[in-house]
């Protein structure tokens, strides 16, 4: 299919102190202002940068990029491997394969080392497990403010802020702050499940005059892999010459994770999981992520030693938690550290309720489904009437 | 970790077409060849690290190797070996240390030459049209599809690779080897499919420096598997690229860009059932009906000499379809109904599709129910659990 539009990243201004980056992505004829901010290390006008922020944009609209100055040739490559993956892994979103107008493409040799590697890092449980297992070779701990959260809300964003900077400087490692209003602007074409990765890389591309290799930490495990916008298959697809970008931590369950985590008593009271939180407390401790950390460490008996949830582990705060079927995963892994302990059935019981709970009209409708389609080639007719009444 | 596994007794004879070892696990030692005509072979440490790999991780055991290792695989074997028990946690393997393995690194040799591995068959056609300009050597193995007993089904074979090699101005390397019926023992072959074929890609590294191995599965699709885009570029070495090849693209995709070579689509060999030289394929199984219906939809089944009889729409209502299969069939499905001219075939392949199995629901059903009473009665669950005997638990 002939692509009809084009997306174009124009007015690109890098202040004088290199820390804040300003461009136009223009769609059309639409103009989206979008900015980056890095509170230390300057950043890097970086084409792979450009097209990280724009490669859904142009697959959702049908449009080509244009693009002045040369691409990575690493990069380059892959682009073609990133698009097939999203048009599989999302084929309800009609993802159309672009083309670079215009490329420069040269075959770069590898520039001189850079050697800091940093990692991306919001005081979750993975970010926590990244940091911790790598932390003779991680420099700089890479937290991106305005990604999980709005910026609009300052309260929150100035008090996560204040939390990074203390992790590192308790662990003796540079805070990069990121800002961005990019996550708004992606938002609007898919949600933040599939754009995350392309986002986390951009960064990583804008860091690239100061890191050679940027850590993306796993929320996913090898067992449960499945379509996200951060995956062991995909970060790498990334990189570019200067730029290693690798994917951490899928070896390890949430399980392994909280026990390697908690070994930290200075990780575990400083734990961030929670995308609810108000007040000044790190953890509501009422919404499904605190929920689902708390009973974790209870399964791993450390719930007694970890002060940051504001509200303590009930099982009635568990009945009225929502389950989405996505997070099932989880909570199977959890129920066997739980059930070790007998004191703990009133929990498994809750959760096993939840997550072992059988959707009966579904199911009904599935297997009328499953008879009614065989029909549709020996009844066409009738298929349809039946169709459009069940 | 009460043994090690070790190599012993290496041997490169006839000039380098024949290696022979000793591979001694659990105390009993296994004599294992390889015999290649088409080029010679390398004793590769990294190789005997691969082969041992599974077994040493079934049996609790470490690998003892006194050569130096390619420090990128060496760094690659803790993921590997996550991925391994992650995906196939009903072979309860078991990680095994590695700090005793001795390491070396290499830089990547210069002009060597690129591989594909071969059997005729939709994924290997693939991967070596796609990157013809590229290969340079197609590898076929004796003793991993087919049987080493099976004499008829590997002379065919054999004269069809041989084919290929020439049609498309190859180097042939013929690979006859004992390995995969000691991975047996231990794993099956699903499990053991890329370290299989990545020993064997190192066995060669004095000739080939990259090696691809054909996708049997798209982005899409992908499951659990011993040969996987994750899995098979972590068995490289600085020396040795091993490239998972072909997830760009789905089965009928593959069929439809193989489909400009004539000399493709009419020498294809998608299974080894055939028992006859009459027969390339034996037209019968799952296989061979799912290619039929792919070359039926691209108008090349008719006068296709791989396929000699019709499609046979009763064959087709037999077919059980196993969970990762049935995608191939959505696929076909879809692509029949486009068509507009095969209702029958749409009916019989819509009908195995959305086969239910009402034992296997009813009993999922009351498994859900049942886990919930394990915790509110614990011991009257122990009476009445309906798990796997061998757990013991449902989940």
């Amino acid at each position: 299919m002939a692509s009809m539009n084009s997306i174009k990243i124009e007015n690109i201004n890098l202040t004088e102190d290199k820390l804040r980056l300003e461009f136009d992505l223009k769609i059309d004829s639409a103009v989206h202002p979008l900015y980056f901010q890095s509170n230390n290390v300057p950043l890097k006008v970086s084409n792979e940068a450009f097209i990280a922020i724009a490669i859904i944009p142009a697959m959702s609209t049908r449009s080509n990029i244009l693009l002045d100055g040369e691409i990575d040739s690493r990069f380059s490559k892959a682009l073609p491997t990133i698009q097939t993956i999203f048009q599989q892994w999302y084929p309800h979103q009609q993802f159309q394969k672009f083309e670079l107008s215009n490329p420069i493409i040269e075959s770069r040799d590898i520039e001189t080392k850079r050697n800091r590697v940093g990692s991306c890092f919001s005081a979750g449980v993975d970010s926590f497990y990244t940091f911790l297992k790598n932390k003779e070779e991680i420099d700089d701990l890479v937290f991106l403010n305005g990604f999980e959260r709005s910026l609009d809300d300052q309260v929150v964003s100035e008090q996560t802020s204040k939390i990074i900077h203390k992790i590192g400087a308790n662990f003796d490692k540079n805070v990069i702050e990121m800002k961005s209003n990019v996550r708004r602007f992606l938002s609007k074409f898919v949600y933040s499940g599939i754009h995350h990765g392309a986002m986390l890389a951009a960064v990583g591309h804008l860091l690239s005059g100061s890191l050679s290799k940027l850590l993306i930490p796993s929320s996913v495990t090898y067992q449960y892999l499945g379509a996200w916008g951060s995956h062991p298959i995909l970060d790498p697809l990334w990189s570019s010459n200067s730029l290693e970008i690798a994917n951490d931590g899928t070896d390890a369950g949430r399980i392994q994770k909280l026990k390697f985590v908690s070994e930290s008593d200075y990780a575990l009271n400083n734990m961030r999981v929670c995308s609810q939180n108000k007040g000044t407390w790190l953890n509501c401790g009422e919404c499904e992520k605190c929920i689902r950390t708390m009973t974790g460490l209870l399964g791993i008996n450390k719930l007694d030693k970890c002060t940051t949830f504001s509200k303590k582990l009930s099982v009635e705060g568990l009945k009225n938690t929502k389950f989405k079927p996505t997070i099932f995963s989880y909570y199977n892994e959890i129920l066997p550290e739980l059930e070790k302990n007998e004191s703990n059935y009133e929990f498994c019981y809750v959760i096993s309720k939840k997550i072992h709970k059988p959707n009966f009209p579904q199911i009904f409708k599935d297997v009328l489904k499953n008879y009614l389609r065989r029909y549709k080639y020996r009844f066409p007719g009738l298929y349809k009437k039946l169709r459009t009444s069940v | 970790m009460s043994n090690s596994i070790k190599i012993e007794s290496i041997q490169l004879l006839k000039d380098g077409h024949r290696l022979e070892f000793d591979i001694i696990a659990n105390s009993i030692s296994t004599r294992i060849y390889f015999q290649v005509e088409g080029a010679v072979l390398t004793p590769s440490a990294e190789a005997f690290v691969l082969m041992t790999l599974l077994p040493a991780m079934k049996l609790g055991s470490e690998i003892e190797i006194e050569e130096a290792v390619s420090g990128k695989l060496i760094s690659s074997l803790p993921d590997i070996q996550s991925i391994l028990r992650q995906w196939f946690p009903e072979e309860d393997l078991k990680k095994f240390p590695i700090e005793n393995i001795p390491l070396k690194r290499e830089n990547p040799p210069k002009n060597l030459k690129s591989a594909t591995f071969s059997s005729g068959g939709i994924d290997s056609y693939y991967s070596l049209i796609k990157n013809q300009s590229e290969i340079t050597d197609i590898i076929f193995i004796k003793g991993f599809d087919i049987k080493l007993n099976n004499e008829v089904l590997l002379k065919n074979s054999l004269e069809l690779v041989q084919k290929i090699g020439n049609h498309f101005n190859k180097n042939v390397i013929v690979i006859e080897t004992n390995l995969k019926l000691f991975l047996n023992r231990y794993v099956n072959l699903r499990i053991h499919f890329g370290v299989f074929l990545s020993s064997i890609a190192h066995l060669l590294s004095n000739r080939i420096r990259k090696v691809f191995i054909p996708a049997g599965d798209s982005y899409a699709r992908i499951l659990p598997h011993g040969s996987h885009p994750l899995l098979d570029p972590m068995f490289s070495s600085e020396s040795m690229q091993i490239v998972h090849d072909g997830c760009e693209s789905t089965r009928l995709e593959k069929l439809k860009t193989i489909s400009d070579s004539d000399f493709a689509v009419n020498n294809l060999r998608v299974c080894f059932n055939a028992h006859t030289s009459f027969l390339t394929n034996c037209e019968w199984c799952e296989k061979c009906i799912r290619t039929k219906l792919g070359l039926l939809i691209i108008n090349k089944l008719s006068n296709n000499p791989s396929f000699k009889k019709p499609i046979e729409i009763g064959r087709i209502r037999k077919l059980k379809l196993r969970p990762n299969i049935k995608n191939y069939y959505t696929e076909i499905l879809y692509e029949l109904e486009k068509t507009g001219e095969y209702p029958e075939l749409c009916y019989a392949v819509s009908s195995i599709l959305n086969q239910q199995s009402f034992i296997k629901t009813n009993r999922e059903l009351m498994q859900k129910y049942l886990q919930r009473l394990k915790y509110k009665f614990p011991n009257l669950y122990d009476i009445f659990y309906l798990g796997n005997p061998k757990t013991k638990r449902l989940n």
